[in-house]
């Protein structure tokens, strides 16, 4: 093996040494570090709408008598045992949930099987859940957008399942939306946002997308929410 | 010593995560078929076969140094994303949250928990010229880019 800015087998060395001497807080590390991701990405969101003046209160659950701050790490649980922020401007509320049920744009009431999906991040009219069990949706109609959090790098597929997803829940976004005149509808577009790197078989598939002026946005560690960055090389 | 060796300790989230980069590294340098309409342009089977192996190397290298870039970053992103989430919760009145027992506030441990592995991840490398190609990058492409210069 020849070597060029360094000596590979002795780095290669000190790696596999750190991953033995640090297991137990690389473990410990991992045991929690895609919610963590979760929860910053909620956080993301509810600075997104700071920026653009809107207050933002956020609504806790009652547990034996006190409001505690509870986020939904799971597809299980009826929304009003969590938390939730209320995005407010002017006239204007919203909802932002984490973990959110939501009927597909198809669903139809009356079929046999319900179509919805547990998003990540939900924004959604101002309703009352309070009655919603762990497996009750929300009507499509009261989805004003959504997001998919991926604690991974990004690789073809994924976007592709996220369109997929963005397809079935909010199919109007995936038209020739971003033209030239395009300065959004006011509200964060669907977005999936992974915390890798985007993948070069992944950037192929965001360049069509960019190409179809499709209203959605996919976030990286070269892209993040909310943060210039310099564009990477788009060869 | 090969990948799976290298993360022969490593716990099975971290292995998942970073085990393709070698492909990513590859098919950065050589997109479609382009490694094949280089090699088709060497006329003897022994120096074909010596540029593939110098290329396996030199892709080799970038992909280690691009591995200990995205390790500490995986790690020390943690820290920034729930240092980022406890501040904007905070500003909200909440305190901090709860992710099964772990309690994360302020800059309690469980917050620094990746950063305090970031530092221990480059107090282990040794080599000097490693750890400036780490610091100078702050995105895998600036690696790739370095070593596209010997590709």
């Amino acid at each position: 093996m020849a070597d060029y800015y360094f000596d590979q087998k002795q780095a290669k060395r000190q790696l596999r040494n750190f991953f033995r001497s640090q297991k137990a807080g690389l473990t410990s590390f991992g045991s929690t570090v895609n919610q963590t991701f979760e929860a910053h990405v909620f956080a993301k969101v509810i600075q997104w709408y700071q920026q653009k003046g809107y207050q933002v209160t956020i609504n806790n659950p009652r547990v034996n008598g006190r409001a505690v701050f509870r986020l939904k790490f799971s597809t299980r649980g009826a929304p009003n045992k969590y938390s939730y922020a209320t995005i407010s401007l002017n006239e204007r509320t919203i909802q932002l949930r984490h973990q959110l049920r939501v009927s597909t744009f198809s669903h139809r009431r009356k079929q046999k099987n319900n179509a919805n999906i547990c998003c990540d991040i939900v924004l959604m009219n101002d309703e009352d859940l309070s009655t919603f069990s762990t497996d009750d949706a929300i009507p499509n109609d009261w989805l004003i957008s959504f997001g998919e959090v991926k604690h991974m790098s990004a690789f073809a597929e994924l976007v592709a399942s996220f369109i997929g997803l963005v397809h079935e829940l909010a199919p109007g976004k995936l038209k020739r939306i971003r033209v030239a005149d395009y300065e959004g509808n006011g509200d964060i577009s669907p977005f999936l946002y992974a915390s890798g790197v985007m993948y070069p078989t992944a950037k192929g598939i965001l360049q069509t997308i960019q190409h179809r002026k499709y209203d959605i946005d996919v976030y990286s560690v070269e892209k993040p929410m909310l943060q210039v960055v310099p564009e990477p090389e788009t060869t | 010593m090969n990948t799976a060796e290298i993360f022969r300790y490593a716990p099975r989230y971290i292995s998942q995560r970073f085990y393709a980069i070698n492909g990513y590294v590859w098919k950065s340098f050589f997109p479609d078929n382009s490694l094949n309409e280089r090699l088709k342009q060497i006329k003897s089977e022994k120096e074909r076969a010596e540029e593939l192996a110098r290329l396996k190397d030199v892709a080799g290298e970038a992909s280690l140094v691009i591995l200990i870039l995205l390790l500490r970053k995986f790690l020390s992103e943690g820290s920034n994303a729930a240092m980022q989430a406890v501040d904007t919760f905070r500003e909200l009145g909440v305190e901090g949250f709860q992710i099964g027992s772990k309690y994360f506030a302020d800059r309690n441990e469980n917050v620094m928990e990746g950063e305090v592995l970031a530092e221990q991840l480059m107090q282990t490398i040794t080599s000097p010229k490693l750890l400036s190609l780490i610091e100078q990058a702050q995105y895998p492409f600036q690696i790739i880019n370095r070593y596209r210069e010997l590709i």
